[in-house]
């Protein structure tokens, strides 16, 4: 061992490597037979916890690297001297290979491609920043127009058509037809105090016993009020005059 | 016997949702009265009433209690008192031209109440009026024994109601009508129900929640006032859903009669 260079420390460094690059292997490995062999396809929770193991073998191999960089970058490989190097040449080239080989950079090269092409919050790539930016003109450039047409028609409504008891729908079919559940017409504000009173009028007659209780009866004349409070006729009399006379038979004493 | 109410105005408009709201709360249909009201005011010095009680066949036996109580009363001070009885308006109005057909009422015949209400108690931030009432059914014969006790004619109405009961609530709705004026006495002939002329020009209804609280044998009315005002409050909670209710100064129900005004120096008589 001495022949390599290595002291305690370091070597313990380069066999730790050694044992997680085994594991991600091994890893890679149990998720390739998963998805060869599952048909269907593994399902997407057994999915997620493969990546999970694979970007936890990756993220421990990568701090061992990045803690002993300088070591790493130091040291050189050559085959032992008494390595049968004619005999085993292939395995030694494979050994001793630092360029990938030509399929696993075709998979390198697609991999950074398709990492280039996620869109990563935060990430300062000028095109996707640029079609982003684009995306979201023309949204808003909706949205900025829908407000205006609903606005414009809002106002509309508001001055044109919110007093307008009735809808467009009935205005068609011609208001005469439309059932309000009322007596009076819902247009004609001028026809609701006759109305009041022409109901005043047929109570009177009708609470009085009269034969036919749904009879409407209109011409008679009002009862005469009284000359002194004809000017409280909407209202009338306030309740405590009204209790008042109540109690004692008059207003005054 | 005590009473307790809430007051609330009903708009002739409302009047028909009204009944049929009140009638589904009761589970009764209205019941109408028409009452013509006879109003008596004593002298401004209260002398309680002076003559001895009405002989039996004037007032039950059992109502004579009733009468001494109102003695005792009349002495604190003079009040206004009510003579109300009830009528029909299919027999008892129709004015002169119809007076064959229509009866004309014989108070000395005529079964009559007599209604006496004392200023309420005061309100202490409570909707509710109530008050001391004394109710006196008379047989026959009533103006005449209240003139006897030198309780003067003042006025006359007529007073429309329709009510409902529920467990002991009494929901009362009123109205009333002037009569035509006529010279110190009550007036002959009614006219016809529908040319009466209502008190208030918009005839509204005035709605009554009412409890009545009986004179208890010795004590404990307090307590069941305290207990009607409580129950009162809950019926309020579920009824002001419907009804406005107003706080009533109690001065509007204020039946006493002015006391004579005292002379300084003489002193009371």
């Amino acid at each position: 061992m001495s022949s390599l260079g290595l002291n305690q420390e370091e070597l313990k460094a380069v066999e730790q490597t050694r044992q997680r690059l085994a594991q991600l292997s091994a890893s890679i490995n149990s998720l390739k037979n998963d998805v060869f062999v599952s048909n269907p396809l593994p399902n997407l929770d057994s999915l997620q916890a493969s990546a999970d193991i694979l970007n936890h073998n990756i993220a421990a191999i990568h701090e061992i690297m990045a803690q002993n960089n300088d070591l790493f970058s130091r040291i050189a490989i050559h085959p032992s001297t008494n390595f049968p190097g004619r005999t085993q040449e292939n395995v030694l080239l494979q050994l001793l290979r630092k360029k990938p080989e030509p399929e696993v950079e075709a998979a390198m090269e697609e991999g950074s491609k398709a990492l280039a092409n996620m869109p990563f919050p935060g990430q300062t790539q000028f095109g996707t920043v640029n079609q982003n930016k684009e995306k979201e003109d023309a949204l808003e450039n909706i949205w900025t127009a829908a407000r205006e047409v609903c606005q414009e028609r809002i106002t509309e409504y508001v001055v044109t058509e919110e007093s307008d008891s009735y809808t467009a729908e009935e205005r068609e079919m011609g208001i005469d037809n439309v059932r309000t559940g009322l007596q009076r017409s819902l247009d004609d504000e001028s026809e609701d105090e006759e109305d009041e009173m022409d109901m005043d009028e047929a109570d009177g007659p009708a609470a009085g016993g009269s034969a036919e209780p749904d009879l409407m009866i209109i011409d008679r004349p009002p009862p005469p009020p009284a000359p002194a409070v004809s000017t409280q006729e909407v209202e009338g009399a306030t309740l405590e005059t009204i209790l008042r006379i109540a109690t004692r038979g008059q207003f005054t004493r | 016997m005590h009473e307790l109410f809430l007051t609330a105005s009903v708009k002739q408009g409302d009047f028909d949702t009204a009944c049929a709201v009140l009638q589904g709360l009761s589970w009764m249909t209205a019941r109408r009265t028409i009452y013509r009201v006879l109003f008596f005011a004593g002298q401004p010095q209260p002398k309680g009433l002076a003559g001895p009680p009405p002989p039996p066949n004037v007032l039950p036996r059992a109502a004579q209690p009733l009468w001494a109580e109102l003695h005792k009363q009349l002495l604190r001070s003079s009040y206004v008192l009510q003579a109300a009885y009830e009528v029909s308006p299919e027999t008892d109005f129709g004015g002169k031209e119809n007076a064959a057909t229509t009866t004309t009422m014989d108070f000395t015949r005529l079964p009559a109440t007599l209604r006496w209400t004392d200023l309420p108690d005061p309100l202490r931030d409570s909707p509710i009026t109530s008050r001391k009432k004394i109710e006196i059914p008379f047989l026959n014969s009533l103006p005449r024994v209240l003139m006897e006790n030198k309780q003067a004619y003042i006025n006359e109405l007529i007073q429309e109601s329709y009510s409902f009961n529920r467990g002991d609530l009494e929901i009362v709705l009123s109205r009333y009508y002037h009569l035509p004026e006529s010279q110190g006495r009550p007036i002959q002939h009614l006219p016809a129900w529908a040319d009466l002329r209502p008190v208030d020009p918009a005839q509204k209804w005035m709605l009554h929640v009412k409890l009545n609280v009986a004179a208890g044998d010795g004590g404990g009315q307090p307590e069941k006032i305290t207990k009607a005002n409580e129950e009162l409050m809950r019926n309020k909670a579920e009824f002001e859903k419907l009804f406005d209710f107003k706080v009533i100064d109690r001065r509007f129900f204020d039946t006493r009669i002015a006391p004579p005004v005292v002379i300084p120096g003489r002193g009371p008589p």
